[in-house]
């Protein structure tokens, strides 16, 4: 029974996949019937074609863009942790704090970029500060938001126990919020990429930003293409990655929603 | 053996316990005595009232007045003492069954393995074999409840409060961890003090009933279940339960 409804059901990533296809041929054939002009929108086919040939060039630029990036999650997931424990241990912390971590928000990164390049010059330290802003602020909020929803009662029979605020924190708090840091983390990571790739384009003399500017005032437009699907790719390997890491941190997940689907089996 | 020994020292005592809450007096002058192996149910009290008293017994809160001793030692405000159970499992989703279990010894500075060994010898007879690294999600809320109070009393093995703690299941689990859970506290002779709101579950669990007056939340009635009658099986369809569910009746509505 089982296995016969098995080979009947359609894969769920089959029509993702199907429709990306079908997207690509339809590009290609634009391209090549010339309905738009070659040199503004190359073929896939011309990309993927660029993309080999200059395949060293555009793993150099990676690299560094790679380092600046990771460096900038790195820092902003610690002190969105940070300031999430601080948040959720105070109350008055968070009443001052909340406010103006939501106005930092409203502030765009792409307006701030250029004068922290001013005021940091053109190395590592604008760019890490760019990934900074953009990546602490996911984690801060959605781990602030899963310690402030933990159960009172869960902390009430910890407390009777005879547990401590760290005891609290470490057994119920942290991992339960480890749902929504994960979730949290999968942002921020492609956040970084992209925060990398914007401060390179103010200045720096390697990255994949700089190499982009390059490529579009030299109007090579299949170059930046190559480019463009390399940084999607790259949030791609990340986020796939995390959710490696987050499968083998988190062993029990599976049961949990082996639990729904047996529910919807019963239905 | 569980029958009020009024020559005997109490297990636990609560003396005159009062708590305000915004100029609202919640508890007044609460007193209450818990014998060694006995069980005590509080029906009546109001859901502010019972989440209070809990509190204040198991030393989250401290009393405006009054005091809780165990054993004759004072406890008040002192966490750590009793072991406290509730409605839901409240398993952490995280933790196998036996690191859930183990908790109250982690708690208490014990190490993982310390627990892990200490848990283990009592997961048989708490009906629990071959689950014990299983995740909660795997369990049966009937399961998770037996779980739960292998917890409470790893917490301690002298006193344990319950709140409600079988108010979440269906009928007919209910009436399976109940009569579970009478055959273990005859074994484990734990002493207990138990909130509920449900009449049957009163009569069938427990030594002592007391029914709290609605507006002071004072004990203004007492009821002394007959072990004897207790003890039969078909306990629950005779006449003298009904006769008990009739007093009980009278009592909660004058």
């Amino acid at each position: 029974m089982k296995q016969l409804s098995n080979n009947k059901k359609i894969p769920e990533k089959f029509y993702s996949i199907s429709l990306v296809a079908v997207l690509l041929i339809v590009w290609q054939v634009v391209s090549d019937v010339g309905i738009v002009p070659s040199f503004m929108l190359p073929s896939p086919i011309t990309v993927i074609k660029v993309f080999i040939k200059d395949f060293p060039v555009l793993m150099d630029n990676l690299s560094i863009t790679l380092l600046a990036g990771l460096l900038g999650l790195t820092f902003g997931v610690i002190a969105g942790f940070c300031l999430a424990v601080l948040m959720d241990s105070r109350e008055g912390l968070r009443k001052a704090i909340y406010p103006i971590l939501i106005f930092s928000q409203t502030i765009p990164t792409v307006a701030i970029a250029p004068l922290l390049v001013l005021w940091l010059g053109y190395g590592l330290a604008p760019k890490i500060t760019v990934i900074f802003l953009v990546t602490f602020f996911p984690v801060a909020v959605n781990l602030l938001e899963s310690f402030q929803a933990t159960d009172p009662d869960q902390i009430r029979l910890l407390q009777a126990m005879g547990a401590t605020n760290f005891q609290v924190f470490y057994y119920v708090k942290w991992p339960g919020a480890l749902d929504s840091f994960f979730a949290a983390l999968k942002v921020s990571a492609s956040y970084s990429i992209v925060g990398a790739v914007i401060a390179e384009w103010l200045g720096g003399s390697k990255g994949l930003g700089v190499y982009m500017t390059q490529v579009r005032k030299s109007f090579a437009y299949d170059k930046m293409f190559a480019v463009i699907f390399l940084i999607s790719a790259l949030s791609l390997v990340l986020i796939f990655a995390l959710n490696i890491i987050q499968n083998k941190i988190m062993p029990w997940k599976k049961f949990q929603s082996g639990k729904d689907t047996n529910n919807e089996e019963n239905d | 053996m569980s029958i009020y020994q009024a020559d005997k020292m109490p297990i636990l005592e609560i003396k005159g316990i009062s708590k305000t809450f915004d100029g609202k007096p919640v508890l007044r002058d609460l007193n209450l005595e818990l014998f060694q192996g006995e069980i005590i149910s509080l029906l009546g009290i109001s859901g502010s009232g019972k989440t209070t008293l809990f509190n204040i017994v198991a030393g989250i809160l401290k009393p405006d007045q009054g005091g809780i001793f165990l054993k004759g030692q004072e406890i008040t405000g002192e966490t750590g003492h009793l072991a406290y159970m509730l409605q839901k499992d409240l398993l952490l989703p995280h933790l196998t069954i036996l690191d859930n279990v183990g908790l109250p010894l982690r708690i208490r500075g014990k190490s993982k393995s310390e627990a892990r060994v200490e848990a283990l010898q009592l997961i048989p007879k708490f009906g629990l074999a071959g689950y014990e690294n299983c995740y909660p999600a795997q369990l049966s809320g009937g399961m998770a409840q037996r779980a739960a109070f292998l917890r409470t009393y790893l917490f301690s093995s002298e006193v344990a409060l319950l709140d409600e703690p079988f108010s979440a299941l269906d009928a007919l689990t209910k009436d399976q961890v109940q009569s579970w859970y009478i055959e273990m506290m005859q074994k484990l002779e734990l002493s207990t003090i138990f909130i509920t709101h449900d009449i049957d579950e009163a009569i069938r669990l427990s030594d002592r009933i007391l029914i709290l007056q609605s507006q002071t939340q004072n004990i203004q009635q007492q009821i002394i279940v007959d072990p004897k009658l207790r003890k039969q099986k078909d306990f629950t369809l005779r006449p003298e339960f009904l006769e008990y569910k009739k007093q009980i009746l009278k009592y909660l509505t004058v």
